[in-house]
């Protein structure tokens, strides 16, 4: 079955209309149950909350209660004291008193003891006999406390009710012995604390663990223990707690318990405020049940005092056929051996998770139903749509139909017709100048009516072209022919200037090779010429080291010159002196001659100064001599370093010159260099250039060739074309444009 | 007895130590213009003016070498000349080297045997060490027409007066 644009139309209008019912429908249904178990969660989370708060208060509220037990029972003690000492004295007589013992150990029941006195009361079986100490009784009034008095029987310690307030504790019970060692032998520890003088406080297993009692030792005149005293509070304070905890109610049907975990009490309930408590008496007495029990006390005692736990189990009563969940929160109490819990049936939460789903359920219906009035009106709505849109296009596939088979004639008449019969073909003709108020069928109708009038036109205009093309071709086949002989002409010039180009190319190469050759040679000049003048550097640095060297000799020879001279004058003024001796002694010698005889002596002593006088002018004749013969030497000397020292200097001079004239040649050299490699580099680029000549020449002969073989394609493209343009005007008569 | 000698050319000459005042180094004579040619000039002899006699010139008409033995020999004038008062008048005499005195003994001198007009001042002769050694008369040295001129007639008339 042909799947029509009409149908798909209505297919994509019902389907937008049904799929998003489908999908909230499927959303609805999740949601639902995410949320019935979130609330599930969230209501498990508030009972056990709120369980767990209950059990909590109940262990404050305990808590409290034995704090205020523990401070009466010591205040009722301390004025039980105190009456006591305003009494009288405490003493113990020789005489005895019979007493029958209510709880013996062996057969005998008798028992003779001395007589205790407080005062003027004597303490013995026949008088206090159902009536005790009036001090006793006032006491018991004042604190609102059961008061007792022990009077101690022998030296272990062992004590016996000798007066009492109490009424239905057979303990304390005037003539019951309170023992200091247990059933087991071992020593009570209430006897040992009141014999080391002490007061103890304990608690006991009365009043369902509650019961507290204070001992204390009492003492005669001389501070002997012989007796002791004991308190405990009557029972209104517990049955407040009782009835306290009693009304304690959770929801429906929840409630609070006590079980014991000591003594007598162990694993019993001690409070239980069930709807039916028989019932739940009964229950507890299943074997399954007490291990239940059991295992609650021991984890409770395990995790410790005051330390909430929840458990969730299944619990059974005897009207109940089956068992129901409960869920219950405990704790340990330790003072009086305790364990608090309070626990709710989990059905009676149940109705509000029905109500949240049943709500669900109404939204799913109503979902469903909104589906189907929708899916309705969609149909009918689409029916009418697509009609509007598919009629048009059924034309327009006709007249295309008409064209593809080439009847562009018959097509045109088609158009007409349509436009006659169609209304909205009408419409976009009458809008033609408004294009913005037409729909796309309209737009489509007026595009193909365009469409057919420009094709034909086009068509016609083609296959008067067609004949125009062929004509052109033939003619630029023609000249692509004459092209092509110039061509090969050009190539053939080419190639013979390649050739001369390639030969200049060669020679250029070779000439740039010698100039290479020349261009080492000079620089290795140029490198020999630089050691030369480094040498001659080398010289003259040497020489002017000789010049100083020379001139400092001549300094030092005209230095001794200099010192012959002061020698010369030192010597002039000893041969003044010898000459003035000389005269001395001659001058002497006369004297003493013309003195005569007397003379004689002197004459000897002038005599030997004149011989003095003439060796030292000897010698001073000498010195100069001597000096003569050195000043002659120095001078000498003098001349010939002068003339050495000139002669170095001249050399020096000269090794100068020729520095300078090899400095000349390297310098020469080196302008020499880089000319030589312009030389060079003008040649390889002559070389260079005359390749590329070669090259490009080489190049331009290939591309002739290549324009000659262009040429000769486009010749046959030229054919082609015309081929081509044969081709297509047969194909463009199969359209018929007139009739 | 004791003689200074002394020389004239290349040989030695004495003169009597007795007869010498002094001997001095050569000092800064005063020239006497046309004076013969032996008279040295004259100087200042501790502030006497005394007249000096080149016997070199005297003797050999060439003038002593400019040295330092050539000295001046001082004679007081009252031993040439009895007539003169001692120490009023000195005769100085420059001769070369003028440095030894030698003792002598009086026999040791003869006669030279030759008597010379114009030098009638040479006297005896004696051998010492193998050379001659000729005496000089101080009082024959002195032609009187020399002492005319170094001591002019005024004194000599005065003298004589």
């Amino acid at each position: 079955m042909r799947f029509s644009l009409r149908r798909k139309i209505m297919t994509i209008a019902c389907g937008a209309a049904i799929v998003p019912i489908v999908v909230m429908l499927v959303l609805t249904s999740v949601l639902e149950t995410r949320l019935a178990d979130s609330v599930a969660t969230e209501i498990r989370a508030l009972i056990k909350s709120h369980i767990s708060q209950v059990t909590s208060d109940l262990y404050e509220e305990c808590q409290a209660t034995n704090e205020l037990l523990t401070l009466e029972t010591e205040r009722a003690l301390m004025a039980l004291d105190t009456l006591l000492e305003d009494g009288g004295e405490v003493r113990v007589l020789e005489k005895e008193s019979k007493w029958t013992v209510l709880n013996p150990r062996s057969a005998k029941t008798a028992l003779n003891l001395p007589v205790l006195m407080i005062g003027n009361y004597s303490l013995t079986a026949a008088k206090r006999k159902n009536k005790p100490l009036p001090i006793l009784t006032e006491a018991s009034t004042i604190a609102g406390a059961y008061c007792t008095i022990y009077q101690r029987v022998n030296i272990e310690g062992d004590m016996i009710v000798v007066d009492s307030t109490t009424v239905e504790n057979k303990k304390m019970t005037p003539g019951a012995i309170f023992y200091s060692l247990d059933s087991k032998g071992q020593r009570n520890s209430v006897i040992d604390g009141v014999l080391s003088g002490g007061t103890v406080y304990k608690h006991e297993d009365g009043d369902d663990g509650i019961r507290y009692v204070g001992f204390q030792p009492l003492r005669d005149s001389g501070g002997l223990i012989v007796g002791m005293l004991a308190v405990y509070m009557q029972d209104d304070i517990s049955e407040n707690l009782h009835d306290s905890i009693l009304k304690t109610s959770i929801n429906k049907s929840g409630f609070v318990w006590v079980i014991g975990t000591t003594g007598e009490n162990r694993g019993k309930y001690i409070m239980s405020r069930s709807n039916n408590l028989k019932a739940e008496k009964a229950s507890q007495m299943s074997e399954e049940n007490k291990n239940f029990i059991f295992q609650i006390i021991v984890k409770a005692i395990r995790v410790g005092e005051g330390k909430l736990i929840s458990k969730e189990y299944e619990w059974k009563l005897d009207p109940d056929k089956a068992g129901r969940m409960k869920l219950s929160v405990y704790t340990y109490f330790e003072p009086w051996g305790w364990v608090i819990g309070s626990g709710v049936y989990l059905d009676e939460y149940d109705g509000i998770k029905e109500r949240l789903t049943g709500t669900m359920g109404e939204l799913g219906k109503w979902l469903g139903l909104t589906g189907i009035v929708l899916f309705i009106v969609t149909l009918i709505v689409s029916f009418y749509v697509s009609g509007l849109i598919a009629n048009p296009i059924s034309h327009m596939v006709g007249i295309a139909k008409m064209i593809a088979s080439g009847n562009i004639f018959d097509a045109k008449n088609s158009i007409k017709m349509v436009e006659k019969v169609c209304p909205n073909a009408r419409k976009a003709v009458r809008n033609a100048h408004r294009l913005e108020n037409l729909d796309e069928t309209g737009l489509l109708f007026l595009s193909v009516r365009d469409m057919v009038d420009s094709l034909s036109s086009l068509v016609g205009q083609v296959q008067r072209s067609g004949i125009q093309v062929t004509t052109s071709s033939t003619e630029i086949a023609a000249s692509a022919h004459q092209l092509g002989a110039t061509v090969g002409q050009q190539a053939a010039a080419t190639n013979q200037i390649s050739a001369t180009s390639s030969e200049i190319s060669a020679n250029s190469g070779e000439l740039a090779v010698t100039m290479g050759v020349v261009n080492d040679s000079a620089s290795s000049m140029a490198v020999l010429a630089q050691e030369g003048q480094d040498g001659l550097k080398t010289m003259i640095r040497i020489m002017e080291e000789l010049s100083d060297s020379t001139s400092s000799i001549t300094d030092k020879l005209a230095s001794i010159n200099d010192k012959a001279n002061s020698i010369e004058g030192i010597v002039g003024t000893i041969t003044k002196v010898a000459d003035r001796t000389n005269l001395l002694s001659l001058n002497a010698a006369i004297e003493a001659e013309k003195a005569g005889k007397f003379g004689q002596g002197f004459s000897v002593v002038a005599g030997e100064i004149r011989r003095l006088a003439d060796q030292t002018s000897v010698a001073a004749l000498e010195i100069e001599n001597m000096i003569g013969n050195m000043r002659v030497a120095v001078d000498s000397g003098v001349v010939e370093m002068d003339s050495f020292a000139s002669d170095v200097r001249h050399g020096a001079d000269k090794a100068s010159k020729l520095g300078k004239k090899l400095d000349g040649i390297m310098g020469g050299v080196r302008d020499l260099n880089p000319r030589i490699e312009q030389v060079n580099d003008g040649m390889s680029a002559q070389a260079q250039g005359a390749e590329q000549i070669s090259d490009a020449m080489v190049q331009l002969s290939d591309t002739a060739t290549h324009t000659s073989e262009a040429l000769g394609e486009f010749n046959r493209a030229a054919t082609q074309l015309n081929e081509a343009v044969q081709g297509l005007r047969s194909e463009v008569t199969r359209f018929k444009v007139s009739e | 007895m004791l003689v200074l000698t002394f020389r004239i050319a290349e040989y030695s000459y004495a003169l009597k130590a007795m007869l010498v005042a002094e001997v001095v180094p050569p000092a800064i004579y005063k020239e006497l213009p046309r004076s013969p040619e032996y008279v040295k000039g004259i100087f200042n002899y501790r502030g006497t003016i005394t007249p000096v006699v080149d016997l070199s010139m005297l003797a050999t008409d060439e003038p002593c070498k400019p040295m330092m033995s050539t000295r001046v020999i001082i004679l007081d004038l009252a031993d040439l000349d009895s007539s003169e008062e001692r120490g009023e008048k000195f005769l100085g005499l420059l001769a070369e080297n003028i440095t030894e005195t030698i003792n002598i003994i009086d026999s040791d001198f003869e006669s030279s045997g030759l008597e010379i007009p114009d030098a009638p001042w040479l006297g005896k002769v004696a051998r010492v060490e193998g050379n001659m050694l000729q005496l000089i008369e101080p009082g024959k040295l002195l032609s009187d027409e020399l002492r005319i001129v170094l001591f002019p007639k005024e004194d000599a008339a005065q003298v004589d007066g």
